[in-house]
């Protein structure tokens, strides 16, 4: 059977349910197929539930950087010093988070400042252009970012058995 | 029916590691080989693989984590747990958390069947002998 011959019969089964006589095939299709049960409606999912996984990730990253305990401190009142000295810390254990689940690179090699040229019809979500926008490309201009991309992604399945809300629990020492 | 692959076992004082080659290649180094990754709870309700398996055994206490948080896909609700999480979480709860269980099995001084681990462990935990100790260890490796 030709590609076309096949798209036809494809589209009259899709669509009409039965088969022509003339492309009846060597073995014989059950008389009727049941049609599949509809869908069950999605589940109404609590917006916890939606972004569940975007809660888990900030919990490793508390769990190994102290991410949320530095964010949600106030630091207006400690010194430059003591406030490098605690980024040190969520530097290191967050970077790590990163290593383990992503690959992270950026989205152009060049370095910041280079002139690159950007081809007409671009992908626009690899680049953002700022500055004299107008006309249709190529254009020429100053890399001011490079971008980030993750090429890969190996996050931990997001848990079903604990509530994702509690992003760290509290810890309590007993005597 | 004849072995295709061959699998070694480290079973380790601190950490344990599965490897493993197909019998047919000549040189068991390089390409024919590698380490299998190993699924352990890192964290309660997490279940992740790492290539290193560590040798230390926690023994939760009732209701210390939410229920089957310290599951696995082979295992159910799991009051007991092999691995990251028994050796991060041990180390917080040490009279709970069985170390080191292999360096027990040879002791000239202790009976290696006995119940004595953990070794610091109060009244309400149920102790394993450090031959258990290590099973445990053997058995989540054979998952």
């Amino acid at each position: 059977m030709s590609f076309f011959t096949r798209l036809k019969l494809a589209l009259s089964v899709l669509f009409g349910g039965e088969l022509p006589a003339s492309a009846a095939p060597e073995r014989a299709l059950p008389a009727k197929v049941e049609a599949p049960p509809p869908p069950p409606p999605a589940p109404v999912l609590t917006a916890e539930q939606q972004h569940a996984a975007a809660l888990f990730f900030l919990g490793l990253l508390q769990r190994e950087g102290r991410l949320l305990d530095f964010l949600q401190e106030d630091i207006t009142s400690f010194s430059d010093g003591d406030v490098g000295a605690a980024s040190r810390v969520v530097h290191a254990g967050c970077k790590k988070v990163l290593a383990q689940y992503l690959a992270l690179t950026p989205v152009v090699a060049e370095t910041e400042g280079a002139t690159i040229s950007v081809p007409a019809g671009f992908d626009a979500s690899r680049f953002r252009l700022t500055g004299n926008v107008t006309g249709q490309g190529p254009w020429k201009g100053s890399l001011k970012h490079h971008g980030w991309q993750a090429s890969k992604v190996e996050l931990p399945a997001v848990p079903t058995t604990v509530d994702v809300k509690v992003i760290a629990p509290a810890e309590v020492e007993l005597p | 029916m004849s072995a295709t692959y061959s699998i070694g076992i480290d079973l380790g004082t601190t950490h344990s590691a599965l490897s493993w080659m197909a019998l047919d290649a000549k040189e068991g180094r390089g390409p024919n080989q590698a380490v299998l990754p190993i699924s352990q709870v890192t964290a309660p309700g997490t279940t992740e693989e790492r290539q290193l398996l560590p040798s230390f055994l926690y023994l939760s206490a009732d209701g210390e984590f939410p229920k089957d948080a310290l599951a696995l896909p082979w295992k159910g609700d799991a009051r007991t747990v092999v691995g990251e999480f028994a050796r991060t979480h041990g180390t917080k709860v040490p009279t709970r958390q069985v170390a080191s269980a292999k360096s027990w099995l040879s002791h000239p001084g202790v009976d290696r069947r006995a119940k004595i681990l953990p070794w610091q462990a109060p009244p309400d935990v149920t102790k394993v002998s450090p031959v258990e100790a290590g099973a445990r260890v053997l058995e989540h490796l054979a998952h």
